[in-house]
């Protein structure tokens, strides 16, 4: 049986694009949510965002950000349907694979590749409706109108087939919707295939962008953001959160073989020791208050990856800022780790770079390898008072140096999927 | 290509399906074979009424265990899941509990429904023209505030999970015609791997909703032949090589394969099946469906066929999953049959193959 690494990284984030902007950006520990810019919220419930730095994606554009990588090929650009950077998450996992394809040091096509992605719901493109309503949709005029590549609605696996014929891959192509757990279940599911012998390559993930009208809207109506409208809006595990933020993004890594890795000398940022994933089984607004399940995927995880609780070293957290999360997922750490909980450093990005929803998952396992490479745990940006029911060690603003070994990282869903993964520093 | 280990057969415990023929996966394959076609004009306003479609009768919708308040929560593909889901449930061993079940699906995309969409819209639009303003000020308050829960695609999986408080590993993978392949590749992986001892795979999606038949006429199925069809199917499977309906010998999912369809179909004989007693084929459109019949005339010749799109339509990622209920019925209800092989076609190239074996023979 044969063990997953991570050979190559890439990211787009709130903070900019590429890893070293991410990197930045959470050594210096600041909020990158503000007004969003990318559409008209002036009357919206939600005004705040962590939105990647570019107003509106362009195919030219694209193409000139892809060729900074070496190893990463051009866009077939005629075959490029209309309107598809309107999906903001497929530019952003393009890039977000280019940059990790190059890290990784590949410099030609491997077909042999499979992906595994996570990606979030397909973008609802309202303003398509518009010309064919009155007083109700015009089906007739809607069906017949002229065919542009996207419209109504984006396919929901339009970012991984892109990715695909970016990078050529001709493996198995695999998509999870699984929401806020996408991400982490991607990961641990390439994993899962280098182990199985399934494949040696994985190019793994996730990308989304729900900073939309209808994303940010059925977000707003199930009242999930804080509202807040300010920089300070998320705030895990403080005495004061009162909901998310949203962010939108994708982080991409290149998975394969250890004995792979090792052969074509590649830089190997960690292993994924450990993964685990259970469902909450609940109700589809609100976790399993006693964390148990959670607590059971972070268990699995451990056990997995052959470790204890006393060997990890840090806590990547769900940690969404909501009412209802961070109690559960405290009571799902304490549960998984018994009497080590409260010595484990716990920390949670979102309130940094906000919630990516279908793409957390991934964000956060970026930040994690951040962590192991450069030996400091990322800092719970907007945490000024931490919550006296939430009894954890909880990283405040500031980044901390540490020594840092094994990470957890954790992601639930929304409908209670619960996800978990270990990553090892490799010596 | 996909290498994967020595495979240990597993059991089939319970099926259940949803379709236009009905709630009963046994018999399903005569009734599809000699029974009354089931399609007809979809139900819906024009165009789409001149869509010839396999639609599932709201009859049958009204024998749903899903209370009318669940199902302003979920989309139809998430109702069609909740409806098999109860019903395999219902057909398992007593002994087996579903609190530490896997539960893998092959998902489709969002389905909110029109009226939903429609009242958005009528408070968001002004003379044609979509005003984010008025959007953000009534639109979002013209529609049921759980409605962002019709939209996600895992809630197809999360609404069953939540009825039955199943909680064991778990997956809602999408990909046109490769999803639900993967989604029982993932199944029976964590079966043989011991991350659980029972799973419930399968898909449950409709082709019939608006949105999704102006993409599919968009890339020009709909004018190629493809008949829209909708539906959902489940298998509980069990870590035990015996015992069971049947038993799946394994499962796999093969890339792009026209180029290569004798490597792949010498690799499904010799990880399959050495002999297969029937086919049962669920291409996704009309070139699928002659690229399937094509490879399987040369490789396996004289063995019948059955043609599960024909009489169900494209139930997208429901599809694979009835093609399996199907196989699983043609060997309880074919005394001479010991083996069936279920292969799925994607447009995108996604070959799946499925093979059963009777118990008998296991």
């Amino acid at each position: 049986m044969t063990s997953a690494v991570i050979t190559g990284m890439g990211i787009v984030s709130p903070y900019g694009f590429g890893v070293e902007a991410f990197r930045r950006g959470l050594h210096l520990g600041r909020s990158a949510v503000g007004p969003i810019q990318s559409f008209d919220v002036s009357t919206s419930p939600t005004q705040v965002a962590a939105e990647v730095p570019i107003k509106e994606i362009t195919t030219s554009w694209m193409q000139e950000s892809l060729s900074q990588f070496s190893g990463t090929f051009s866009l077939p650009t005629q075959s490029i349907p209309e309107g598809v950077w309107r999906d903001r998450k497929v530019g952003f996992a393009l890039l977000a694979a280019a940059e990790a394809w190059s890290n990784a040091g590949y410099r030609s096509p491997d077909p042999s590749g499979s992906l595994s992605l996570a990606l979030g719901l397909e973008q609802a493109l309202l303003e398509d409706f518009a010309p064919h309503f009155d007083g109700a949709i015009n089906w007739e005029s809607a069906f017949n109108s002229a065919e542009p590549g996207i419209r109504f609605r984006s396919s929901a696996d339009l970012a991984a087939k892109w990715v695909n014929r970016l990078l050529k891959l001709e493996g198995p192509s695999m998509v999870h919707l699984s929401a806020c757990a996408a991400g982490t279940l991607a990961i641990g599911h390439a994993a899962s295939l280098i182990e199985r012998g399934a494949t040696e390559l994985v190019i793994t993930g996730g990308a989304d962008s729900m900073v939309n009208p209808l994303g940010l809207g059925g977000m707003s109506r199930l009242g999930a953001p804080s509202p807040r409208n300010c920089a300070e809006a998320c705030r895990p595990f403080d005495l004061r959160r009162d909901g998310l933020a949203m962010g939108e993004g994708a982080a991409v890594f290149v998975v394969e073989s250890h004995q792979r890795a090792l052969k074509r000398g590649a830089p190997i940022l960690a292993e994924i020791a450990g993964w685990g994933s259970t469902q909450d089984g609940y109700r589809i607004t609100a976790p399993r208050p006693d964390g148990s399940m959670a607590a059971r995927a972070m268990t699995l995880a451990m056990e997995k990856a052959g470790i204890a609780p006393q060997d990890l070293d840090y806590i990547n957290a769900h940690g969404t800022g909501t009412p209802l999360n961070d109690p559960a997922e405290c009571e799902a750490i304490h549960r998984a780790l018994g009497e080590v909980a409260p010595r484990v450093p716990v920390s949670s990005i979102k309130g940094a770079v906000g919630h990516l929803m279908a793409a957390a998952g991934a964000i956060e396992a970026a930040a994690c390898l951040i962590a192991i490479e450069d030996q400091i745990i990322p800092g719970t940006t907007n945490l000024q008072s931490q919550d006296p029911r939430i009894p954890l060690k909880v990283i405040g603003p500031e980044p901390e140096p540490a020594t840092i070994g094994h990470v957890l990282s954790n992601s639930f869903g929304f409908g209670g999927q619960n996800a978990t993964i270990v990553l090892r520093k490799v010596p | 290509m996909t290498r994967r280990p020595a495979p240990t057969p597993i059991a089939i415990g319970a099926a259940a399906v949803v379709c236009p023929f009905g709630l009963e996966w046994r018999g399903l394959f005569q009734a599809m074979s000699a029974g009354p076609s089931r399609f007809g004009p979809l139900p819906l306003p024009p165009p789409f009424h001149q869509i010839e479609a396999a639609a599932i009768d709201d009859g049958l919708l009204a024998q749903s265990p899903v209370h009318r308040r669940e199902l302003k929560k979920m989309s139809r593909s998430a109702h069609l899941a909740a409806i098999v889901t109860h019903r395999v449930l219902g057909d398992l061993d007593p002994q087996v509990s579903p609190a530490s079940m896997g539960f893998f699906l092959g998902v489709g995309a969002s389905g909110a429904t029109i009226g939903e969409l429609t009242a958005m819209l009528e408070a968001s639009i002004d003379a044609h023209q979509f005003s984010l303003k008025s959007f953000g000020k009534q639109g979002l308050l013209a529609c049921n505030p759980l409605f962002a829960f019709q939209l996600m695609n895992n809630f197809t999986l999360c609404h069953s999970a939540i009825r039955h408080e199943i909680t064991g590993p778990n997956a809602a993978l999408f990909s046109r015609g490769g999803g639900t392949v993967s989604a029982l590749i993932e199944a029976l992986y964590a079966l043989r791997n011991g991350d659980c001892q029972s799973a419930l795979a399968g898909g449950a999606d409709s082709a019939c909703h608006p949105v999704t038949l102006c993409e599919l006429s968009r890339e020009g199925f709909i004018e190629g032949g493809l008949r829209p069809g909708e539906g959902g199917a489940l298998l509980s499977l069990h870590a035990q090589p015996s015992g069971g309906l049947a038993s799946i010998v394994d499962a796999s999912l093969y890339p792009s394969p026209t180029h290569r369809w004798g490597e792949i179909m010498e690799q499904i004989k010799r990880d399959h099946l050495r002999r297969v007693d029937a086919l049962v084929l669920a291409p996704w459109g009309a070139p699928s469906r002659v690229s399937l019949r094509s490879v399987c005339a040369d490789y396996f010749p004289n063995t019948p066929l059955f043609d599960l799109s024909l009489h169900l339509g494209e139930a997208l990622a429901a599809t694979p999953a009835l093609a399996w209920a199907v196989g699983l019925d043609y060997l309880q209800t074919h005394r001479s049959a010991s083996t069936t092989l279920v292969l799925s076609l994607g447009p995108d190239g996604d070959l799946g193959a499925v093979s059963l074996r009777k118990e008998r023979e296991a």
